[in-house]
């Protein structure tokens, strides 16, 4: 199925990457997704999708706090020190007045 | 002998017998990545304090009888893997500055097996691509025939490139879908993708959490299968891995009565002529050794791929989605917080992350839900079940770990070019099995060639073990002087 410029731009908008058309029509998304299509043809019928090849026993630990009070190396990267100081991460505004 | 040819085994017992020093030995590194590492563009971060540190602390611990499994083996760290107070960068602009306050599970092991860390080594951004050309910071190049500017493969380029070109004795990689098992093939290298959940992922930059497999690129089986002893084991922090106790095996393994499947629907895939006749040298070594070759079938095997550039690009889309310039990594301020994240990501994440992430949402979208990403899952099944349907009439599979040598950097292809030279490797990941490429030959114009040795889960020593008869069948020099001079 194709899709249409219109779609893929709101695409990369819920994936918030901000692209030109031209851009994005260069990036031959079409001639993947006509490629990929060829799965379509295949009878599944029945089948179980396969989400994770994990056929392993996933051992389970307690729910219980396992490690804290790290607030300084979360903080350690953050791109603004503006909040740091004072223990927050600072991020553009997203409140009006 | 130059320090730079021992494999892994042997420095061990030189170590051990006090016949050369781990300072030594990680200086003779150092100076190596000195001379060349601007040339092959194979680390992103080199890390000489830290080697230097890292060879003294077991220069003491062999001097007082407490050398550990692997000490003072100079290690590359694919740089996807999280190292503390060491940059690392996904070889991507979005984390070109972030230095992890943790570290990665497999790399704490590797230091704690006394390992000396020599550097981070160059990938893929994200570890998407077959190149590594898509790193922000350049290509590595392949060691072999240097002049000529050969890929050495991707996404773990850099590893490959370091351990072929003596730059690294032995390195991390991750593959998501052929990753180590591609650019090891064409770097004369051993290259496993273990069983899924054998290896912790836990600090590894998660591309598709499904395929993403932890693994080792090393000259030797020998020297692979000890650093994967080093590399297996249950950790909690990573919930899908396994509770299973990694048995170091070294005894070799006859071929006398094993069953060696080679796969039908591969015979009709076009394949160089060198990949085909070194093919059938090796099949026919093994089966003169006693082997029974057998014919066995994986109907859906070619539609691996299509399945799997919708799981990993899907997987990815949702993965990638923590990178927003808010807590870490790049920020580019825009007028609001939307449009900084629009600015964040599209500054941030290369050509090919983002082509991904748009084929990955795309397939993911309420319209094409069932359509793609549930008809590649169940495809997905049928392969897997039919791996498990050949492992009851054969106990390996082998098969061409590309379809031919190392091409050129600059070769132009188009995403689709590029995505199909994954075609031997990523039904693998897509069924969790473990999968070994070993060096098997070398084409017409001295380039190195590599054969796929293939198991059932948790089988990785064996598979590892008929890798090494391939390796002996070949006895290909891949001494680093041999392959790029003192």
């Amino acid at each position: 199925m194709a899709f249409t410029k219109e779609q893929l731009q709101k695409f990369t908008k819920l994936i918030r990457i901000e692209i030109s058309d031209e851009k994005l029509a260069e990036m031959k998304i079409d001639s993947i997704i006509d490629w990929i299509d060829k799965l379509q043809k295949i009878d599944t019928t029945g089948v179980e999708p396969m989400i994770t090849p994990a056929t392993h026993a996933l051992p389970l630990r307690a729910d219980v706090v396992t490690d804290g009070g790290i607030r300084d190396a979360v903080l350690a990267n953050t791109p603004d020190d503006a909040g740091k100081s004072r223990g927050y991460f600072a991020v553009p505004k997203v409140m009006d007045e | 002998m130059n320090l730079i040819d021992l494999t892994l085994t042997e420095a061990l017992e030189q170590l051990r017998t006090k016949k050369i020093s781990a300072t030594e030995l990680t200086r003779a590194y150092l100076d190596r990545i000195e001379k060349y590492s601007k040339e092959l563009n194979c680390y992103i971060t080199t890390t000489p304090e830290r080697a230097l540190a890292d060879a003294a602390e077991s220069d003491k611990r062999y001097a007082n009888d407490t050398a550990r499994t692997l000490e003072g083996i100079p290690l590359g760290m694919k740089d996807l893997f999280a190292t503390r107070g060491i940059r690392t960068t996904a070889a991507s602009k979005m984390l070109e500055n972030f230095v992890p306050e943790y570290e990665s599970t497999v790399s704490q092991k590797l230091a704690d097996a006394g390992t000396t860390l020599l550097g981070k080594t160059n990938l893929d951004e994200f570890a998407m691509g077959t190149f590594s050309k898509t790193s922000f910071f350049g290509a590595p190049i392949n060691p072999y025939q240097r002049t000529r500017k050969l890929t050495p493969g991707g996404s773990s380029g850099g590893s490959t490139s370091a351990v072929a070109g003596g730059l690294a004795l032995i390195a991390t990689g991750t593959d998501t879908g052929g990753s180590i098992r591609f650019p090891s093939a064409i770097t004369g290298l051993v290259g496993m993708k273990p069983t899924y959940g054998l290896c912790s992922r836990w600090g590894c930059t998660a591309f598709a959490s499904s395929l993403d497999t932890m693994g080792q690129v090393a000259r030797t089986v020998d020297d692979a299968t000890l650093m994967l002893s080093v590399m297996a084991g249950h950790d909690p922090k990573d919930s899908t891995s396994a509770n299973f106790d990694f048995k170091l095996q070294t005894a070799p393994l006859n071929l006398k009565g094993l069953k060696i499947g080679v796969i039908k629907e591969l015979s009709d895939v076009e394949i160089s002529g060198d990949m085909k006749s070194i093919m059938e040298k090796r099949i026919q070594d093994m089966k003169e050794s006693g082997a029974e070759i057998i014919e066995i079938s994986i109907p859906n095997i070619l539609d691996a791929l299509a399945a799997y550039y919708i799981i990993a690009p899907a997987e990815a889309s949702s993965n990638l989605a923590r990178y927003d310039g808010m807590r870490y990594g790049l920020r580019v301020e825009g007028t609001d917080l939307i449009d900084t994240y629009m600015k964040t990501r599209a500054a941030g994440f290369g050509e090919e992350v983002q082509r991904r992430m748009i084929v990955g949402t795309a397939v993911l979208s309420s319209e094409s839900y069932e359509v793609y990403f549930m008809q590649a899952a169940r495809v997905r099944r049928m392969i897997a079940d039919s791996f498990d349907a050949a492992f009851k009439k054969c106990d390996f599979i082998v098969c061409p770990s590309s379809s031919g040598p190392a091409m050129p950097l600059d070769s132009d292809l188009t995403p689709l070019e590029y995505y199909a030279l994954d075609l031997f490797t990523v039904a693998m990941n897509l069924a969790g099995i473990p999968a070994v490429s070993v060096p098997a030959g070398r084409s017409a114009n001295d380039l190195p060639l590599g054969l796929q040795i293939i198991g059932q889960k948790f089988d990785d020593a064996r598979v590892l073990q008929v890798a090494k008869h391939i390796e002996i069948f070949a006895g290909l020099d891949n001494r680093p002087t041999s392959v790029m001079g003192e």
